[in-house]
């Protein structure tokens, strides 16, 4: 075999590695990027994988319990769609009532509640502030 | 003062704009004049875009609010430092820097290269004043660092909080830097290929520029990991979020490239390979500085929503399909011989090539994903655990050949001569791996990555010692460019070791109590003081002593804080960290209550991760040690 074509072959291998890994590690931690809406509108098309949904918490709705941290709060979107989620652990700083939020976690249909595993609160306040108009 | 400072900046885009057609046109047909009116132009340029910048830092610095970006950025109560830093926080402000920073390499390089031949140097000018024109394109219609308000505010909205912080002060222009120099090298491989002149000249000549972009890139990004793991309170240093693979895909397509180059010049091998390194790394600085404006990608710290994205992929187009076209017209040039050994120096640099490229685009398919599959029904995107999976076989294979690769001589080589020389290395592989399992870390994924690494660890400090053995220390010096690389290996081992330990063998705990009670963590216990509350220049410090014991012995007391700024609604995390070669403790405040008189203490282990910076320091001063022009016997 001549030594080109040996290395031909390391490349399709290289090649061949590439697609095995990028479908395994997609089939086992790909997710779906929703909005409220999108999830409310058909849940069952999502059960498969995670799902990770971003949108805004509602003003007033935030039942915050520190001591254990617990968190309840509902999340809607532009659409206007609305749901409940239930989040327990470390609650990030940047989470306040006017904040985009991305949760990452399961959605029970029944209860319209979205058990969320992680939370992620956006800060576009101060990396892109609008000036209020006076 | 805003208006003055948008004249500048327009001026300094018609000057590259000039400049852009001057050496366009010579680059048909090579001419003195436009050569020397070109240059000239690039001076200019550089000048007006050196003095806008400074409108824009005094404006900072004097806290001038009628400019819309110095209110939203900064206000009056801003360390004087971070005022300063404003002109690379925000969207406008930070391309404006990277236009500066392309002025002035440009200028630097049009000294350098003065002696070059007319029309290799209107090649050169040609890609960087396109480069820097573009960014003042942006600048001057599309997001303008000196639009003025109409009106005057008080006061600014202030910086994030999450800025203020002294990494602001040395991640961003590091990392940018390491973006603009590779423009360097990019020019000058588009004009060996105007040219149709593919011999190794143009590889040699921006050796310097090449390796300093990579000592800056890797400086921005591991300091930016430092920066995120001191300030964003969570314990880790790396989450592969898009902003953060925008500026490692460079990276490694960056390191490829310089593996690459070497082969080019000392073998006339790889050539389209090389072209093609540098194009990618070219292109995916501009397309990090892309993802990470336009808004087009959901990422914790991207910045808001904006026009920008049609600009960034027309120019990527045209520049890519532009740098492609005259690859194809050259490639009959570069006909190679490809008869080597894949177990030899050109086999090793061959696959290095293919690891980096196919690492880079498992990366680059999992940070596009959202946009990729925006056109279909439901978008899909992937998490930690997609990047950690696809990433860690090439690590493994990258870390396994920085040890290997050195070792081995350039053409054909006889396999038993390499094992002889790699069997020491193997068995204290064995003997080291064998060690930590019984010492109880028996993880099988760590403990193999740990195999693996030990195996370079020793192959290089081998090699090392071997030379100096042979040749006196002064090999280190006389040879600069060898040690540099086995300097930069060993940095990368020392790395390693720190991101598998803090990885695979952190601890934490999380806890809620009442002030003076003790929480008992790992080897430590942390008794927690009463909060208190103070007032600082632009903030309140709300913290809470913790007084740490190991085995009984009292060791230090650290404050977990919460600070409230003046600007800001919510309070944020202040970590407190005790570092030591083994490990770091890491405090967080991570609730407290008053009225309940109750604080939450989240305490975290990482072992090893000091390490990390360490070996990034080594493989920095590795890279300088590569450079720096020794004098050669």
């Amino acid at each position: 075999m001549k030594k080109g074509t040996k290395l031909a072959i390391i490349g399709i291998i290289v090649i061949a590695a590439v697609f095995y890994l990028i479908s395994t590690g997609f089939k086992q931690s790909g997710v779906y990027y929703l909005e409220v809406h999108e999830l409310i509108k058909d849940p069952s098309k999502y059960n498969t994988k995670g799902i990770r949904v971003s949108g805004d918490v509602v003003d007033g709705t935030v039942v915050k319990d520190t001591k254990n941290q617990h968190l309840e709060f509902v999340m809607a979107d532009g659409t206007g769609e609305k749901m409940n989620v239930i989040y327990n652990g470390i609650i990030p700083d940047a989470f306040t009532e006017e904040v985009q939020v991305i949760v990452e976690g399961k959605y029970d249909k029944d209860t319209n509640t979205f058990k969320a595993t992680t939370l992620l609160a956006k800060c576009p306040s101060k990396y892109e502030a609008e000036v209020e108009k006076k | 003062m805003g208006n003055f400072g948008y004249l500048l900046q327009f001026l300094g885009l018609i000057s590259s704009a000039i400049a852009v057609i001057l050496f366009g046109s010579s680059m048909k047909k090579e001419s003195e004049t436009y050569d020397k009116y070109g240059t000239l132009f690039i001076h200019i340029q550089t000048i007006l875009i050196t003095l806008a910048s400074i409108i824009l830092m005094y404006a900072l610095a004097t806290g001038y609010f009628k400019i819309e970006y110095v209110a939203q950025y900064t206000d009056s109560k801003l360390p004087f430092v971070y005022k300063i830093s404003g002109f690379w926080a925000g969207q406008a402000g930070s391309l404006l820097f990277w236009g500066w920073l392309i002025a002035l390499c440009s200028s630097i390089e049009a000294f350098r290269i003065k002696k070059y031949g007319l029309k290799y140097k209107a090649g050169v000018f040609f890609a960087l004043a396109l480069t820097s024109g573009f960014f003042f394109v942006l600048t001057n219609f599309v997001t303008n660092p000196f639009k003025e308000l109409d009106f005057f505010p008080a006061d600014g909205l202030g910086m994030n909080p999450l800025l203020q912080n002294p990494g602001m002060l040395y991640h961003p222009p590091t990392l940018y830097l390491g973006f603009v120099l590779f423009t360097i090298a990019f020019a000058h491989a588009f004009s060996s290929l105007i040219n149709n002149n593919n011999s190794s000249s143009w590889v040699v000549n921006t050796r310097g520029w090449s390796i300093l972009s990579w000592v800056f890139l890797t400086i921005g990004i591991v300091l930016g990991g430092q920066w995120a793991y001191v300030e964003l309170g969570w314990g880790g240093y790396w989450a592969w979020d898009p902003v953060e693979n925008a500026s490692l895909l460079p990276w490694l397509t960056g390191t490829a490239f310089l593996h690459s180059a070497i082969m080019y010049e000392r073998k006339e091998k790889l050539k389209i390979w090389t072209y093609v390194l540098i194009l990618l790394t070219y292109e995916l600085c501009i397309f990090g500085t892309f993802l990470t404006r336009s808004g087009v990608i959901d990422s914790v710290h991207s910045f808001g929503k904006s026009a920008l994205g049609p600009f960034f992929i027309f120019f990527i187009l045209i520049t890519g399909i532009g740098f492609i076209y005259y690859l194809i017209a050259n490639i009959k040039n570069m006909k190679e011989e490809t008869s080597y050994s894949v177990v030899s120096k050109e086999g090793m640099f061959y696959i290095t090539n293919w690891l980096f490229t196919a690492l880079m685009l498992v990366i680059l398919f999992g940070t596009t994903l959202p946009i990729l599959t925006q056109l279909f029904p439901s978008k899909l995107s992937v998490g930690i655990p997609y990047y950690n999976k696809v990433s860690t076989p090439f690590f493994m294979l990258i870390i396994l050949i920085s040890g290997l690769c050195p070792l081995l001589p350039y053409g054909n080589s006889k396999m038993a001569d390499i094992i002889k020389n790699l069997w020491p290395s193997f068995i204290f592989m064995v003997v080291a791996t064998t060690l930590i399992y019984v010492y109880g870390y028996t993880k099988p994924l760590p403990l193999v990555l740990f195999a693996f690494t030990s195996f370079s660890l020793f192959t290089i400090l081998l090699q090392i010692f071997r030379g100096i053995k042979r040749n006196g220390i002064g090999i280190i010096y006389r040879n600069s460019r060898l040690y540099g690389a086995l300097i930069i290996h060993f940095g990368l081992v020392v790395l390693s070791y720190g991101v598998i330990a803090s990885s695979f063998y952190n601890v934490s705990v999380d806890k809620v109590v009442a002030p003076g009670e003790t929480i008992s963590f790992y080897k430590y216990e942390l008794k927690v003081g009463d909060l208190v509350i103070k007032e600082k220049q632009n903030y309140v410090s709300v913290y809470s002593p913790v007084k740490v014991y190991e085995n009984g012995k009292y060791i230090i007391t650290m404050t977990p804080e919460r600070r409230f700024y003046n600007n800001n609604k919510e309070p944020f995390a202040e970590v407190s960290i005790h570092t030591k070669p083994q490990g770091d403790l890491y405090l967080i405040l991570a609730s407290y209550s008053k009225p309940e008189n109750i604080i939450g203490i989240q305490a975290i282990f990482e072992p090893f991760i000091v390490w990390i910076w360490i070996g990034c320091a080594i493989m920095v001063l590795g890279g300088l040690h590569g450079i720096f022009p020794f004098k050669r016997k």
